[in-house]
């Protein structure tokens, strides 16, 4: 697990026990983020810009790749906007992709929203199965170790989790692909026509993922259960199952809901690969395509609507983490 | 333990104990120590790579193609007829150099950012921090894409692609550690003897955080090379005839029926590198700042 | 310890439960490519041969090939098979190459008539030839499909191959408003007049690019002409087409010809190791596939299914004769030693090509069945000669996702024994295709499969100087240029004397590029697949059939 999926939360600054400079106190913290939102937002915008246009490669050519002379190249450009000056043609793309019209795509004809749908209908459906999948399967590899700590059963789980964190999405894939599609023939070797398309996408996606939050889960819920508030529990009489369940697994939960963002932005960057194995035609296919072949407003599109993704996601996680918990509103809140 | 002058700063002393504890309680956990093991023998393979090798990396011996394990080729060959074994020899050469040049930009920037903005914190912390964000908001992989297309491809574009967009959580933090660390006494002392900010963050902030900066690069490289072997696999890596374990996995999936085992040598040379350093980098943190346990 | 039981089962069930729901009840529908009633096979009760008879399911044929740039159907727009092949099934050109490689009429009644002086051809169209909208073909919608062509705005990418039209380039250039070259007669018959003769231009009507659009539906589309509307006179007609997945197309019931005697026909874009497992499982009918994958199936069970196509067409490595040192031509002249056809072929092709030295294909004229000149110490001997005793370095970039990659991959390997260090670049395809266009690729592997079956398609397009910078060849001589052109308008029994004189200039004597080998094309086909016509690179449905 990475430094990088985690908020660091800063302890050391006192939560603030007063509803009604809470309240305010929320209120601010919900404009700070959506402020702080919209900066990242436009950042974003520039430097997918700015890389765009540095990178070397000229769409029209990679049209014309049999033949065409300099004049037709010309008045294709011409057409499609490439010879105005690089800031006219920033603010353009800006104001456009406010209203979230990116143009049409060179290549395919298409408006790039148009296809940016439809990339993210099958991206989207394969990012609710990989959570589907590495949720319930994290939560619950966690939970068993945990449950089973310092057993053989808990260092084999989490034996399991390390594996399944070190094993590469693609190479993953293509064994299930080999083992399910071709010798056991259960499940579809690629294209997403039937649900069924994303199981084995899914899997292979969310091993990695789901690893990760076992892991999470188990330090979480020994934390969890050493604390008194359990041990008090336990003479009390209650069940370990009820232990488990209705007392540690929320708390244990919550930075589950941290992992949340983090997931969301692995999940739309690592599609591609799986998407490549599957040939499933989705978001990170659509952009890694519009790369090679410079189809600049395909990348635009793809890029600004990834990042906005993960941004947007990310605030919806703060929002709900910031009613949650207090703590994390006033340090966050303050920056 | 160790005699240590009485002339030396408090900080120092603290310093080398405070590794040599961390060291010991190393040893104690065998799984890290055969992690340790298992990079330390990575690295001199790759290092001697040459010497070690059956074949060179590009030789292609056109009477065996596609063959599987035999005398001559310990692990096959490839569709060129080249040794897959020393392939997968020189492929670690690739993943070890990924790790050290790509976690080696990371930390410098990231360290910088993070060491700015945790310090002064007010508007540079904003400024920085937006950066970050904004940095933080494209998915990994994705963004190294991009910038290998602005850059071109090549094995060392790759490395600096890979850097470039991981030094956002090696800023993070650095920036949440220095926040801490400013407000300690020993800055106050050293501010009050007349030292620059500069000095301050590079003498006393910067080799406080050497143990988180140990830690979260040795959980950042197994990223690393995942993410090399991920941009090879999409063909975006190495060039021929370099040989890297994720391009290996590429071009061994349209030979499954001629030499099954292709693809499953480099995937397992992968897998365990991964591992290794995953479980090393957890005893690291385990050993080194038992704090860093939410990391 | 029965409670911590009882948890544990109750936890596990719900696992369990859980991740049966994440299979989905649908796993029992295992075909991943297209319909689920329709992909497998069909019962055995029904007499397959005659399409008209009632079976109890719908024939259905799925292809996959490799077809990344399956971006639109409209061949005015693309140069590559990834949109001819799918379009190919919907649209069709005037003429048709037969087996041997002539032309026959497809909406023509007859081959068009050649005047005297070769410069004009009266053609008459086929009556009550419907398009699948039903408007009948006409002049003009023949005179529609060149102006599109030749279009001021717009023009299609592959007008070069019919720009001998009179009053095209004028056209094209805004010069005039009408294109003069077509002059319509009546609905039925109409005349194609030249600037000049041009030997082979019948056949260059029988290219795809080519091919009749109808102008209603083709203007009343606008910029989804090809994406979401497609219509033509061909034997299938569009259903559904999802730009990069695949076009689906069912018979066309009015067709002019004979039926199709598939029911329902799939192309799919499919990446090629995904289109092999498919093609195993049973889920895809055919699949294409290059020479390194093909030879894993020779000797397998599934080699009876296996089909070689030996293309009309050639791998070359192009040089580029102005930059350094290659545009030494003693320099060049080593190049030529120093490279071993057989040997490339023997390695990653495994022998599945056909190697040659000769930049005209076998079966077209001027073809020249000469050896290898592999000799790397008469290699070394030639770059001392020519001043660089310790060998030389070269650089050059190919399109990462392209054979020519694998091909430089071995070349590089095999030019080391003649102390020639080459460097590969590996770049994506638009970063390559902008330097070989723009002439900066030092030695481009060149992949040209045949558009007309005439020597000027293989040498007229790379060497002619006003070409050559295109193809990084950079190549002007005024003695290549004088043969080329006059090759295009000799009469046909002098032709092949003067393209055998320029194929051999270039090859031996200045050695402007060195011939790799013709490449061909791998196929697996179902068992009770029948009657596809291998149309060089293409594939022709017409006569198709499956039991």
């Amino acid at each position: 697990m990475t430094a990088s999926m985690c908020i660091y939360i800063d302890l050391n600054r006192q939560p603030a026990g007063n509803p009604q400079y809470e309240v305010t106190h929320l209120a601010k913290y919900i404009l700070n983020r959506l402020w702080q939102t919209v900066i990242v937002l436009i950042g974003v915008t520039l430097i997918t810009f700015v890389m765009i246009n540095i990178a070397p490669g000229d769409p029209v050519a990679v049209m014309m790749a049999k033949k065409a002379d300099e004049a037709t190249i010309t008045k294709i450009r011409e057409q499609m906007g490439l010879n105005e000056p690089l800031p006219v043609q920033y603010i353009t793309f800006l104001k456009n992709a406010v209203t979230g019209d990116f143009g049409n795509s060179y290549f395919q004809k298409y408006p790039v929203s148009t296809l940016i749908a439809r990339g993210f209908k099958v991206t989207g459906t394969l990012a609710v199965g990989v959570l589907l999948f590495s949720i319930p399967f994290g939560l619950i590899l966690g939970i068993l170790a945990a449950i089973f700590r310092g057993r053989i059963l808990d260092r084999v789980f989490m034996f399991i989790s390390t594996l399944g964190m070190a094993l590469p999405s693609f190479w993953f894939a293509i064994i299930l692909q080999l083992i399910f599609g071709l010798w056991l023939k259960v499940l579809p070797i690629s294209g997403v026509n039937t649900l069924s398309g994303y199981v084995l996408p899914s899997i292979a996606l969310g091993l990695i993922y789901g690893a990760s939050i076992a892991r999470l889960t188990r330090t979480n819920m020994l934390e969890v259960l050493n604390q008194d508030y359990i041990r008090t529990a336990h003479a009390k009489g209650v069940s370990e199952a009820a232990v488990v369940l209705r007392h540690s697994l929320r708390n244990a939960a919550i930075p589950i809901l941290t992992y949340l963002g983090t997931l969301i932005k692995n999940i739309l960057g690592g599609s591609v690969l799986v998407e490549t194995v599957f040939s499933i035609k989705g978001l990170g296919s659509l952009l890694v395509e519009g790369i090679m072949k410079r189809d600049i407003p395909v990348i635009q599109g793809c890029t600004i609507y990834i990042a906005t993704v993960f941004v947007i996601a990310n605030l919806l996680i703060d929002l709900l983490y910031g009613l949650i918990d207090p703590r994390i509103r006033v340090s966050k809140g303050g920056a | 333990m160790s005699k240590k002058s009485q002339a030396l700063p408090v900080d120092t002393v603290k310093f080398s104990s405070f590794y040599h504890d961390a060291f010991l309680r190393l040893r104690k956990d065998k799984v890290a120590v055969c992690c340790l093991a298992f990079v330390i023998l990575l690295i001199i393979v790759a290092v001697f790579a040459p010497i070690i090798a059956p074949y060179p990396e590009s030789y292609q011996d056109t009477s065996s193609i596609l063959s599987g394990s035999s005398s001559e080729h310990l692990l096959g060959t490839d569709e060129y007829g080249r040794d897959i074994l020393s392939r997968i020899i020189y492929g670690s050469r690739v993943s070890l150099m990924v790790g050290v040049v790509a976690e080696s930009i990371a930390v410098v920037i990231g360290v910088t950012m993070g060491a700015l903005a945790g310090y002064y914190g007010g508007k540079v912390d904003m400024v920085i921090s937006r950066i970050i964000e904004v940095f933080a908001s494209f998915p990994q992989i994705l963004f190294a894409i991009v910038i290998m297309f602005v850059l071109g491809t090549g094995i060392i574009n790759v490395f600096f692609a890979i850097g470039f967009v991981g030094w956002t959580s090696v800023a993070r933090v650095i920036r949440s550690q220095v926040m801490q660390l400013k407000s300690n006494e020993y800055v106050e002392a050293a501010r009050a003897s007349g030292g620059g900010n500069l000095a301050i963050i590079m003498r006393h902030l910067i080799p406080n955080c050497l143990s988180t900066i140990i830690v979260i690069i040795t959980m950042e490289i197994p990223a690393d090379i995942m993410y090399e072997a991920s941009l090879s696999f999409l063909g975006l890596g190495v060039q021929p005839p370099q040989s890297s374990w994720g391009e290996m996995i590429n071009k061994a999936r349209t030979y499954l029926r001629a030499n099954p085992t292709y693809s499953i040598y480099p995937g397992i040379a992968l897998v365990l590198t991964v591992l290794a350093f995953n479980l090393l980098g957890d005893a690291l943190r385990d050993a080194l700042d038992p704090k860093l346990k939410n990391l | 310890m029965k409670q911590k039981s009882t948890s544990i089962l109750v936890i596990l069930l719900i696992a369990i439960m859980a991740f049966s729901g994440c299979g989905g009840g649908s796993s029992g529908s295992s075909s991943g490519a297209g319909n689920a009633n329709a992909a497998s096979e069909p019962s055995g009760t029904s007499d397959a041969t005659e399409a008209t008879e009632p079976s109890g399911e719908p024939s259905v044929l799925k292809y996959a090939h490799v077809f990344n740039d399956m971006d639109g159907l409209d061949v005015h727009r693309y140069t590559t098979n990834d949109v001819i092949q799918p379009a190919m099934t919907i649209c069709e050109p005037l003429v048709r190459l037969d087996e041997a490689g002539n032309p026959f009429p497809l909406l023509l009644e007859a081959l068009p008539e050649m005047s005297q002086n070769g410069t004009l051809f009266t053609c008459k169209l086929k009556e009550g030839v419907l398009f699948h909208d039903g408007t009948e073909l006409t002049s003009e919608d023949v005179l529609f499909t060149f102006a599109r062509i030749f279009d001021p705005v717009e023009p299609s990418i592959n007008y070069w191959l019919v720009d001998m039209i009179k009053g095209a380039k004028e056209y094209m250039n805004g010069e005039a408003d009408q294109l003069t070259g077509i002059t319509i007669i009546d609905p039925y018959n109409f005349t194609i007049e030249l600037e000049e003769p041009f030997a082979p231009f019948i056949s260059s009507l029988a290219c795809e690019q080519n091919a009749i659009y109808p102008k209603a539906a083709c203007e009343a589309a606008g910029d989804m002409w090809g994406v979401t509307s497609f219509v033509g006179t061909g034997p299938f007609k569009m259903t559904e087409f999802a730009s990069k997945e695949y076009l689906h197309v069912e018979r066309n019931n009015d067709y002019h010809g004979e039926l199709a005697k598939l029911d329902e026909l799939y192309i799919y874009n499919m990446e090629q190791q995904t289109g092999l497992l498919e093609w195993e499982a049973g889920n895809i009918d055919v699949v294409w596939m290059e020479s390194a994958p093909a030879a894993q199936y020779i000797g397998s069970e599934f080699e009876e299914n296996l089909l070689r196509i030996d293309l009309m067409g050639i791998k070359t490595l192009n040089l580029n004769t102005i930059m350094a040192p290659l545009d030494n031509q003693t320099v060049r002249q080593a190049m030529k030693y120093a490279i071993d056809q057989k040997g490339l072929v023997n390695s990653f092709l495994q022998g599945l090509a056909n190697p040659t030295m000769s930049q005209v294909p076998p079966g077209i004229i001027a073809h020249s069945d000469r050896e290898s000149f592999y000799n790397p110490d008469r290699a070394k001997e030639l770059l001392a000669e020519a001043g660089y005793p310790d060998g030389i370095d070269l650089e050059t970039y190919v399109d990462e996702k392209d054979e020519a990659s694998n091909v430089l991959t071995v070349l590089q390997e095999q030019l080391k024994a003649s102390n020639i260090n080459l460097k590969v670049n590996r770049v994506d395809r638009a970063t390559y295709i902008d330097m070989r266009r723009a002439g900066e690729v030092q030695c481009p592997v060149l992949t040209w499969y045949k558009d007309i079956s005439d020597p000027d398609n293989f040498l007229y397009t790379f060497y002619f100087s006003d070409n050559s910078k295109m193809f990084s060849s950079n190549w002007n001589d005024p003695k290549t240029d004088e043969l080329l052109l006059a090759g295009r308008s000799a009469d046909p029994a002098d032709r092949e004397a003067i393209y055998e004189e320029v194929e051999e200039y270039l090859v031996v004597e200045q050695s402007v590029m060195v011939p790799l080998y013709n490449p061909s094309h791998f196929y697996l086909i179902a068992d009770g697949v029948e009657g596809i016509f291998f149309d060089n690179s293409l594939l022709r449905f017409d006569a198709a059939s499956k039991k």
